[in-house]
């Protein structure tokens, strides 16, 4: 009985959880821009593809991604290990704050910070301070993502490889960071989604020119639906759903 | 040798943290003192008027407000996300996919899926369309641009936050205690009510505190599903550094944010202290 | 842990001997230079190397659970602690073919550690350890993970190989019969202390406290001796001259496949256990019978009631 009732709410649940992704992925092959069913069609994803402004935007949130990700990944590990080794209260405590910190508030700091220096400095926002900011506010996924997997790792092997002669980058170089590799990449992964998705920190951060996906899409939200938003949100959605499910796959190898 | 590799290794991270995240909230807190400058930004003098203006009636009116919104959606969370959380731990085959399936969604885009919701809620949306259509409604019903579609974003978002500390703490509750409970006449309702509840505190707060911290600064939620109507403190902050100009406000009113959370946070963690 | 002092000869094949949670593992960690000793020093040939990072000293280890690279071959296993020195390849190849060779485990080289058996990567760790050929070669309970049989045959390889290399090897273990078998000294060791050093035939026939004499084998206190089963003869006649003799009476017996085990009680109350060679069982309960025993064969040990 209670069995029954549990299954049944839990299919509910999951309907909750995936259906307005699903109806908008059915919606973007609506030929029609009314919420009535149709036709069939692919025009919506050519739009998106022939859209000038898109494809920057694509190409900036991509970028921006890209090497914000190398920056927190390499940063992080790093930071990770040492701070396995070695406690460092108050950088440990930093990381849980930024966590914690709200996404408004990381942003207009960062904001203040740059218009702060931009009066000696003489730059814009652009680019570079979104790739800052990202860097910033993804650091303390990775490292906490990463310490999590150093806390199960067997010690015993960095003793061996001590014992038998390697000193302590050798060690790190040559024995924890291929066997952690998964881990580090599964967590690179996780940084670029969560990069890639962002709008409140990168829409304060942002120059002229610097137009990101989520900007984008948040610009044409606002104004109200149409279907190659659809078209657009489906292809976004398929592709980092992609990288989670990847970066599943090779958390799970390490195990 | 050792101690200076790990320096080397902490270096960058720790300079990011330093200039990126602490020096920031320094000049937040220095911006805060300031006064209003013309063009926005800032100028001198000094002044606490920022801060006496957060007590103006509209502004804790907007305090207020985030606070039950977050309050109410974090309850609907943990309501919810029970039921979901105790079927995948005790009464499914294969819970890794299971749980991986219930945070999926939220690795994807949460602008797009609050986009999602919007295509279903708005006059001309999916619902309205096919209630307009089955003759049940004469005009389309106001779902979107109201608090509770504030609400239903918020929950739709940070669900998957309460089902997995709830999952991990029940998971781990030794089932011979409920069987025990229900081998002693009790029926399901009670046992769930009466034990695994009151054991699954740990997963209730670690849940309450994950959904109600980001839910309290939350921006996206009331700016799309609220239509800018359904004002809190994330949009309120925004408003100061874009379309108002008032930056030292803005300022005192992340800084007073970010004492809320790290106190919330600080008091909750307290009390999983005191249980473990 | 209280002081110790270890001394070790070249060449020997040396055992660390205790329960579990006695210190030796931490000695093995301090020598390997995994631990720091709060006081004290360590030295390799009159060298004092206890400041020395474990990659400065000449020393290797075989850790219990082996700790092999997961993501490396078992040749590359082996070859690791070559590589860090500046050896040519070509040096390095011959040495791991000969390290894999003396373990018997050539023709698996290539082969990842999850791909072997448990028994085929405990000699892999050892190739790995000698392939260095250290001074000295530490080898924490490297064959506890094994199950009986293996263990028993292991011993011997082992025995075998050390006394082919020639290198000093400090082996630790909580199984006595080990150490005994294996071993050129044997260190006992309880709570962080020494209790006695000795040839295997020294500590057990003559040990110098209760607990060495119970550690390394069944003992009968018996009126302030101690004298072990396997030296206490059962007769129904008299026994001769020059023997410690008492009367006992036969509780039971039990047949342990080896040999029998013959369980009485003194007159003054006491227990014994004999243990006789298999074909003596004509012993029944009840019956009255002389125990007895050379009084070479008995020892007395500090700070027991009656001695």
């Amino acid at each position: 009985m209670m069995r029954r009732f549990l299954v049944l709410y839990a299919a509910l649940a999951y309907l909750f959880l995936y259906a307005p992704l699903a109806v908008l992925a059915v919606f973007s092959f609506n030929s029609s821009k009314l919420s009535v069913w149709q036709g069939f069609t692919f025009h919506w994803y050519a739009a998106v593809f022939h859209n000038s402004a898109l494809a920057e935007g694509a190409i900036n949130s991509f970028l921006i991604a890209t090497v914000a990700t190398i920056f927190a990944t390499t940063f992080g590990t790093l930071a990770a290990y040492a701070l396995w080794k070695k406690r460092v209260p108050w950088l440990m405590q930093s990381f849980y704050l930024s966590l914690l910190t709200p996404e408004i508030v990381t942003g207009v700091s960062l904001l203040v910070l740059f218009q702060w220096i931009f009066r000696f400095l003489h730059l814009h926002l652009g680019m570079p301070t979104v790739i800052l900011a990202h860097i910033s506010f993804s650091l303390a996924y990775v490292v906490i993502v990463i310490l999590a997997r150093l806390r199960a790792f067997d010690t015993a092997l960095e003793e061996a490889a001590l014992d038998l002669g390697a000193d302590e980058w050798e060690v790190f170089k040559l024995i924890t960071i291929p066997i952690i590799m998964p881990g580090i990449l599964a967590a690179a992964l996780l940084c670029f989604t969560v990069s890639f998705d962002d709008y409140v920190i990168t829409s304060l951060v942002a120059g002229v020119n610097s137009e990101t996906l989520p900007m984008i899409i948040y610009g044409l939200a606002r104004k109200g639906v149409s279907p190659d938003i659809n078209a657009l949100s489906m292809l976004i959605t398929c592709g980092l759903g992609t990288l989670i499910l990847l970066a599943g796959r090779l958390e799970h190898k390490t195990k | 040798m050792i101690r200076r590799l790990w320096q080397i290794f902490l270096a960058p991270s720790s300079a990011v943290m330093i200039l990126l995240f602490f020096i920031p909230l320094l000049i937040v807190l220095f911006y805060s003192l300031l006064s209003r400058g013309p063009y926005g930004g800032v100028m001198l003098p000094f002044s606490l008027e920022s801060y006496g203006r957060v007590f103006d009636f509209l502004y804790l009116e907007i305090a207020w407000r985030s606070f039950w919104i977050a309050a109410i959606a974090t309850l609907l969370c943990l309501v919810l996300g029970f039921p979901l959380a105790l079927y995948i731990a005790r009464y499914s085959q294969r819970k890794t996919l299971l749980l991986n399936l219930v945070m999926l969604p939220f690795w994807t885009s949460f602008l797009i899926r609050i986009y999602a919701w919007m295509f279903l809620l708005r006059d001309t949306g999916l619902i309205n369309t096919v209630l307009l259509g089955a003759h049940l409604i004469d005009a389309p019903l106001p779902l979107l641009f109201n608090t509770p579609a504030v609400i239903l974003g918020l929950v739709y978002g940070y669900l998957p936050f309460t089902v997995l500390p709830l999952y991990a703490t029940i998971e781990k509750l030794d089932p011979a205690l409920i069987d025990a409970a229900a081998d002693l006449g009790a029926n399901p309702l009670v046992v769930i009510w009466k034990i695994i509840i009151p054991l699954s505190k740990p997963g209730i707060i670690a849940g309450t505190l994950l959904v109600f911290i980001p839910c309290l600064g939350a921006y996206l939620a009331p700016d799309l599903m609220g239509g800018g109507k359904t004002v809190m403190i994330g949009n309120l902050v925004q408003n100061q550094f874009t379309a108002s100009r008032d930056w030292p406000f803005g300022a005192a009113v992340s800084l007073l944010l970010m004492l809320a959370v790290v106190a919330i946070t600080a008091a909750i963690s307290r009390k999983a202290q005191d249980l473990i | 842990m209280d002081q110790i002092s270890l001394r070790l000869n070249r060449g020997e094949f040396y055992s660390l001997i205790g329960p579990s949670g006695c210190g030796k593992t931490t000695t093995l960690r301090m020598i390997a230079g995994l631990d720091t000793p709060t006081g004290g020093d360590i030295l390799l040939n009159g060298r004092s190397i206890v400041h020395l990072k474990p990659y400065q000293r000449d020393i290797t280890t075989v850790f219990q659970n082996y700790a092999l690279f997961p993501h490396l071959t078992v040749r590359k296993n082996v070859a690791f602690g070559l590589e860090r020195r500046s050896l040519s390849q070509a040096v390095i190849d011959s040495r791991v073919e000969e390290a894999l060779e003396l373990v018997e485990l050539w023709g698996k080289q290539e082969r990842l550690p999850a791909q072997i058996s448990g028994g085929e990567r405990q000699r892999v760790a050892l190739a790995r350890s000698l392939v260095l050929r250290p001074k000295v070669l530490l080898l924490d309970e490297p064959l506890s993970a094994l199950d009986p049989k293996l263990r028993r045959q292991m011993r011997r390889e082992l025995k075998d190989i050390q006394r082919r290399v020639g290198i000093t090897f400090l082996f630790i273990t909580h199984d006595q019969e080990e150490a005994l078998s294996m071993s050129d000294q044997i260190a006992v060791m309880n709570r962080g202390v020494l209790e006695q050093v000795g040839t295997p035939q020294a500590v057990y026939n003559h040990p110098a406290s209760k607990f060495v004499a119970e550690f390394l084998g069944d003992v009968n206190w018996l009126g302030g001796v101690g004298v072990r089963p396997e030296v206490v003869r059962v007769s129904r006649d008299h026994p001769v001259d020059g023997v410690r003799s008492t009367l006992a009476k036969v509780q039971a017996t039990s047949f342990l496949g080896n040999c029998i085990h013959l369980r009485a009680r003194l007159n003054d109350g006491s227990p014994c256990i004999a243990e006789l060679p298999q074909h003596f069982c004509e012993f029944q309960p009840g019956e009255e019978v002389h125990v007895w025993w050379f009084p070479d064969d008995e020892f007395r040990v500090e700070g027991l009631p009656g001695s």
